[in-house]
């Protein structure tokens, strides 16, 4: 997927959030982007998300990216260790982010954290799919 | 220094910077230094949520409309159903009633050759107005009773009501007799008359012995079954000049309160 077009989605996500959506679906597409693409890239992903999300939602401008680039952070340190297609490690970051996060915005936190643990364990395919395709692609360089 | 290990340096510096970025950008947006970006970066993002929020209002109307239909089909559901239960009660309540009545003609002392049918009073004015008729078995002739209470004679039988003629019926000429409570013969003979309404004892000769609240009943003379009871005698005028004494009769019955009475059919 296109670079531009993800910061579109995530664009869109962002507005949806701010209206009617109470579920943080941007860190969801941006926890796996990271997963799937290049630090650089993940980086830029997580800073202008985070942007998109305070403009929508109103909340300070820089702190929704500050938030999503040291989540990234710690997730790509984590994934060094742990398999990150791991059924269950996905969903168990994501819950916990989201209950931190939650916590700090003051908002509902236990069943937004649960439904994006769930929402994570189903996507996981796809980015099993993804991962290995980036594995095979580093694979390649290397050789 | 391997490429790896530049490469991850380069990766970190970019974090740090992005780092510093957002903390950069949050403390000039809360001093307020970025009020006016904020506000012209948030306009088309405020117009396009205000459509994201206003699709999601008409589809909860949408949703509150069809509830609201199937909320209304339940409504008039249950007035049907409730309709239904006031003709069943209604039903329930006349069955009652016939079911009291019958009871009480069961203790009445009436032949028990007599067979009865129930029948309810659809109108009352000069006559009463029963809804069994010719179909029914109910001719001319037929005595119409409440327990053993006299109320009039049935005169003319239509298909499905007929019609009664009551004891105070100007027309009606009932021989009667009249008995002391609790004896078993007869204490004299008259004639029931109506008077303005009123059932009056007449032709009863000055020699017999008549008084306050003895029983009047049916001698069984003139078309009329013996021994239903009419009344009770009240205030007598015996004027000693006169030939016959008369006396008025208080009946035991309100006709208007009448719902069912019983057609003694044979």
């Amino acid at each position: 997927m296109k670079f531009y077009l993800i910061l579109l989605f995530t664009l869109f996500l962002a507005l949806l959030q701010g209206a009617v959506l109470p579920l943080n679906l941007v860190l969801v597409v941006v926890l796996i982007w990271s997963i799937i693409r290049p630090a650089g890239e993940a980086w830029v992903v997580a800073f202008l998300s985070g942007l998109f999300l305070d403009l929508s939602k109103g909340t300070p401008l820089g702190s929704s990216s500050l938030i999503l680039l040291i989540v990234c952070f710690a997730w790509r340190f984590y994934s060094r260790r742990f398999d990150p297609t791991h059924p269950l490690f996905l969903a168990a970051f994501l819950f916990l982010v989201s209950v931190a996060w939650n916590l700090l915005f003051k908002e509902a936190w236990l069943v937004d954290g649960l439904a994006l643990a769930a929402l994570s364990f189903l996507a996981r395919p796809l980015v099993k799919f993804y991962h290995e395709d980036l594995s095979r692609d580093r694979l390649r360089l290397k050789v | 220094m391997s490429p790896m290990g530049k490469g991850a340096k380069k990766e970190i510096t970019f974090f740090i910077i992005l780092l510093f970025l957002s903390l950069l950008l949050l403390l000039a947006d809360s001093r307020g230094w970025l009020s006016s970006t904020r506000a012209f970066l948030e306009r088309p993002v405020l117009a396009v949520e205000e459509k994201l929020y206003s699709l999601r209002l008409s589809f909860s109307q949408l949703n509150l409309l069809i509830s609201r239909e199937s909320q209304e089909k339940e409504i008039m559901s249950l007035q049907g159903q409730l309709r239904q239960l006031a003709v069943e009660d209604g039903q329930l309540a006349t069955c009652l009633e016939e079911n009291e009545a019958m009871k009480r003609l069961l203790g009445a002392p009436l032949p028990a050759q007599w067979k009865f049918l129930p029948a309810k009073v659809i109108g009352l004015a000069e006559k009463m107005r029963l809804d069994k008729g010719r179909s029914d078995g109910v001719v001319e002739g037929m005595m119409v009773v409440s327990e053993n209470i006299l109320i009039g004679k049935v005169i003319a039988g239509e298909e499905k009501s007929a019609l009664v003629q009551l004891l105070t019926d100007p027309v009606a000429k009932i021989p009667v007799v009249v008995k002391k409570v609790g004896d078993v013969g007869v204490q004299a003979r008259g004639l029931l008359i109506s008077q303005g309404g009123k059932l009056v004892l007449d032709r009863v000769l000055q020699s017999e012995d008549i008084r306050e609240g003895d029983l009047v009943l049916t001698a069984g003379e003139g078309g009329w079954r013996p021994d239903l009871l009419i009344g009770q005698l009240g205030e007598v005028f015996g004027r000693e000049a006169a030939v016959y004494q008369q006396a008025q009769i208080l009946p035991l019955l309100d006709y208007q309160q009448l719902r069912i009475v019983f057609v003694v059919i044979q």
